[in-house]
């Protein structure tokens, strides 16, 4: 049997909502390429048993979200994506280039969990619990850290949590 | 604007990122370089020490991986209890720490545990684990529950009288529960939940065909085994080779084989005391033709340090055998044609395995 038999459905499937989280990791078109396909690679090397754990999306979320870490205690990456901004803003109305531009900025002055935690919590929908397990942390630190993102951003950008304050 | 609906927005300027193809490529140089570099190493060490005329090699084997079965599994406290609300997929199998109470925890092939919620008034683990690791069954109180670890559903069966004893049928299909040694036995088709009932005399050791349709009980100090006709409950005696193994050798409950034509039993020398009773060092398994009685193959297991437990004859796996070592418990693998032994899975000493195909009382 193929040892990566059932990877690249895999990849086919789930692709497209991983390369949006790993864009929202990095706010970087390049960046965002090389952390999906770092974790990506990683996935396949231990696909057997990855495949049999049940939650192949979740490996590889959380494989992005370590490798991110690593990149950030490495600072190697140190610039924010306001690039890929720029160009989408030739198509787009000037509130939604200014809004993103806003959301993007406020994330990057953001430590990578703080960041992390965010884009799990609020644009993957997990749970306290299930963000926890993806970063190896307690949900006490999930919740900690979580407070903390939101006070920024509602710092440096309170339009974008308006709603989100009461919640 | 909400933050979430915030961050889908930012996310839609994602383009695709995800390259399957490019990622497999990377993947098989990684893993070229990860076998061909420890191999390099290993043959220089090797070659180190033969050179240099050391009188030893390393002692212990190295564990073969079966991605049935973790390497090698650090027994934790506290684990997580078994998810009721998620498949979990197949186990490979069960530890505890009998002390007075045995608290059994799961394993998965990936080393993940997960405590199993039985009932903890039972002196072992009172278990047991399909062949194929994906149904497993254990007592609550007088209860009977079996689980489907690919799924979430959970049947629980009741009795006349407290549950005693299980055993699977070496394909897994079925599942016999034993009641408080009375001769009361459900038989459990495994594929769509059908029970059968079963009356009859009292027996402590049975063992179930891969059809159903027929129970072995072997006898002690006889030569021979009684075969129950499920459906009707009627019981034939059939004779085996005057003697199975050599002179001071005893048989012990034997292991059906998946065909259900033959059964391995397994050898320990002791006597003249009750083999049903006694436990001893088991030095050898013969597999028997249940047809006419005679000795098929003899296998001999290495006298260590150690006790062997062969716990069942797989379709996939030969005879698994637990290897209770002072230092270390093994889960083996025998090739039912070969007789080549691989350690699959290790653990530290001290705890009490269930092995695929394993019922209650899992001893022999």
């Amino acid at each position: 049997m193929d040892r990566y038999e059932g990877f690249r459905e895999f990849v086919l499937a789930r692709g497209p909502g991983l390369s949006r989280t790993a864009y929202l990791l990095t706010g970087d078109h390049q960046l965002a390429e090389d952390l999906l396909q770092q974790a990506l690679t990683k996935t396949a090397t231990h696909w057997p048993r990855v495949r049999t754990g049940g939650n192949p999306e979740g490996y590889v979320r959380r494989a992005m979200v370590n490798q991110r870490t690593s990149w950030w205690r490495r600072r190697r990456y140190t610039e924010v994506g306001a690039e890929a901004l720029s160009a989408a803003a030739v198509a787009d109305s000037a509130d939604a280039v200014v809004r993103r531009m806003a959301l993007a900025r406020a994330l990057s002055v953001l430590p990578i969990r703080q960041r992390a935690v965010l884009v799990l919590r609020f644009f993957e929908d997990m749970t306290e619990a299930q963000t926890a397990e993806v970063l190896g942390c307690s949900v006490g630190t999930v919740k900690s850290q979580a407070h903390d993102a939101l006070a920024r951003l509602r710092a440096l950008a309170p339009d974008l949590l308006s709603e989100e304050a009461a919640r | 604007m909400r933050l979430r609906e915030s961050l889908h927005e930012l996310a839609d300027e994602a383009r695709s990122y995800a390259d399957p193809d490019a990622a497999v490529t990377r993947a098989r140089r990684r893993r070229a370089r990860s076998v061909a570099v420890p191999l390099s190493v290993a043959a220089v060490v090797l070659g180190g020490l033969v050179a240099a005329g050391l009188p030893w090699l390393p002692a212990e084997p190295p564990v073969q991986v079966d991605p049935r079965y973790p390497a090698r599994v650090s027994p934790r406290d506290g684990a997580v209890p078994l998810p009721a609300d998620r498949a979990v997929g197949a186990a490979s199998y069960v530890y505890g720490r009998c002390a007075s109470t045995c608290q059994p925890v799961l394993v998965l092939p990936d080393g993940t545990q997960y405590a199993i919620p039985a009932s903890p008034d039972h002196g072992s683990i009172a278990v047991a684990l399909s062949p194929d690791g994906r149904r497993l069954g254990w007592a609550n109180r007088n209860e009977f529950r079996l689980r489907d670890l690919y799924g979430t559903q959970e049947n629980v069966y009741t009795g006349k009288s407290i549950w005693t004893g299980a055993r699977w049928s070496p394909n897994g299909r079925w599942l016999v529960l034993m009641w408080s040694g009375q001769g009361e036995y459900t038989i459990i088709d495994t594929t769509n939940g059908r029970t059968t009932w079963l009356a009859t005399p009292p027996w402590s050791w049975f063992d179930v065909s891969d059809t159903g349709e027929w129970l072995l009980f072997p006898i002690p100090y006889e030569a021979g085994y009684d075969r129950l006709d499920a459906p009707t409950g009627e019981a034939t005696h059939h004779k085996l080779a005057p003697s199975l193994g050599q002179a001071g050798e005893y048989p012990l409950p034997p292991l059906l084989t998946p065909c259900s034509c033959t059964a391995m039993f397994p050898l320990f020398p002791s006597g003249p005391v009750d083999p049903y009773i006694a436990s001893g060092p088991v030095v050898a398994l013969v597999d028997v033709d249940l047809a006419d009685g005679h000795v098929i193959t003899r296998f001999d297991l290495p006298q260590d340090d150690g006790t062997w437990r062969p716990v069942a004859v797989l379709p996939d796996e030969g005879v698994v055998l637990a290897h209770f070592r002072p230092d270390v418990t093994e889960v083996v693998q025998l090739h039912s044609i070969t007789g080549e032994l691989t350690v699959v899975s290790r653990l530290p000493a001290g705890f009490e395995v269930v092995l695929r195909g394993a019922g209650f009382p899992a001893g022999r």
